[in-house]
């Protein structure tokens, strides 16, 4: 028999009982969003395309900032707290996070690496044999073993959330296994971007 | 009204598996595979870069992209031979993921040019991008039709 168990914002949730959808997605990637992203990314190509020293290090700093940021506070206080709520609220909070982290982590990674290489080429970092060298061959290491982990897992859980949560009736195991995943890989991502910032800083103070 | 499924018809699916990396039985192992692949171009453009502007003795970046090829090849044989999977949703989701791809490959391809990457070096590094566009569109093709229905 259907018990109620937990109560999100005052609303019972039951165990054995089908619960209502949340709300779905219009389109896989908010459409409303690629406007801003496609302003982000021009004024990166303008930034590279005009090798202003300024701009350069506008874009990878901001967006370095904002890629660690986010990756931490997803992985370390968004985690554990979606871990201790009932599927329903999860779910629901997965429709309407995952659509928006589908552009902004793309783009801030775009805005990082792109400006950042330039910026390393512009400043003669990339010469091997500089000062700088080996603290920038450690930070392509890092990046590599972030790149791997986010292409190879936490892409594709993001874009399966959202095509999950557009079925007639979506499973909420599936949902909770891909955000599962979405989770600990934006940890660990966050882990690793501890070692970005003592690369970084270190970097910029040789 | 469109409803989740009942906790009861999750069953065994809903208990954590390895953080969703392991594959459950009868699933072939595209993730982790096409994890190796990443890694081993990964690694291959990491020692390119390192090294750019000077000569560097490709070996190394040439195995490399042997392996990712390898790896590659052995994931899409392993998928085309798993039975019941939704193909259709895997090749409509793995074309988008292609074309979003190979723009992002293209871009990072012409940067390679514009910076005077010449010769050998430049073949390396464009197959390590062909490897590169077409192994996330297929992880990413591979997750999302893995949890359709097989008719889908």
């Amino acid at each position: 028999m259907a018990q109620a168990v937990e109560s999100v914002g005052g609303v019972p949730q039951t165990r054995g009982q089908a619960f209502e959808r949340p709300r779905v997605p219009a389109t896989i990637i908010p459409l409303a969003g690629l406007p801003i992203v496609v302003a982000v990314i021009g004024g990166m190509i303008a930034a590279i395309a005009t090798n202003t020293l300024w701009a350069l290090d506008f874009y990878h700093v901001v967006g370095g900032g904002l890629w660690t940021a986010i990756d931490l506070f997803v992985g370390l206080v968004i985690g554990p707290i979606m871990g201790s709520l009932p599927t329903a609220a999860r779910a629901a909070f997965s429709a309407r996070f995952m659509p928006k982290m589908s552009l902004i982590m793309p783009t801030l990674v775009t805005m990082t690496l792109g400006a950042g290489w330039q910026l390393a080429r512009h400043l003669g970092n990339l010469q091997a044999g500089g000062a700088k060298h080996g603290w920038l061959v450690a930070s392509y290491a890092v990046v590599g073993v972030m790149a791997v982990i986010a292409l190879g897992l936490l892409e594709p859980a993001n874009i399966a959330v959202l095509f999950e949560m557009r079925k007639e009736r979506p499973d909420p195991a599936v949902i909770e296994r891909l955000m599962r995943r979405f989770i600990y890989t934006a940890g660990i991502t966050g882990l690793m971007q501890v070692a970005t910032l003592i690369i970084m800083t270190r970097l910029a103070t040789i | 009204m469109a409803t989740f499924a009942p906790e009861e018809e999750i069953g065994p699916q809903a208990a954590p598996v390895a953080e969703g990396l392991a594959e459950e039985p009868g699933v072939p192992p595209c993730t982790p595979l096409a994890m190796v692949a990443l890694a081993l171009i990964v690694s291959g453009g990491a020692y390119l870069a390192s090294n750019i502007p000077h000569r560097v003795p490709l070996g190394p970046a040439w195995a490399l992209l042997g392996c990712a090829l390898g790896t590659m090849v052995l994931n899409a044989l392993l998928l085309a031979r798993a039975g019941g999977f939704a193909f259709r949703r895997f090749f409509t989701v793995f074309r988008w993921g292609l074309l979003a791809y190979v723009v992002s490959a293209g871009m990072i391809e012409y940067v390679f040019v514009y910076d005077g990457v010449r010769g050998s070096t430049l073949i390396v590094l464009s197959g390590m991008l062909v490897v590169f566009a077409l192994t996330v569109p297929f992880s990413i093709a591979f997750t999302v039709a893995r949890y359709a229905h097989a008719g889908d």
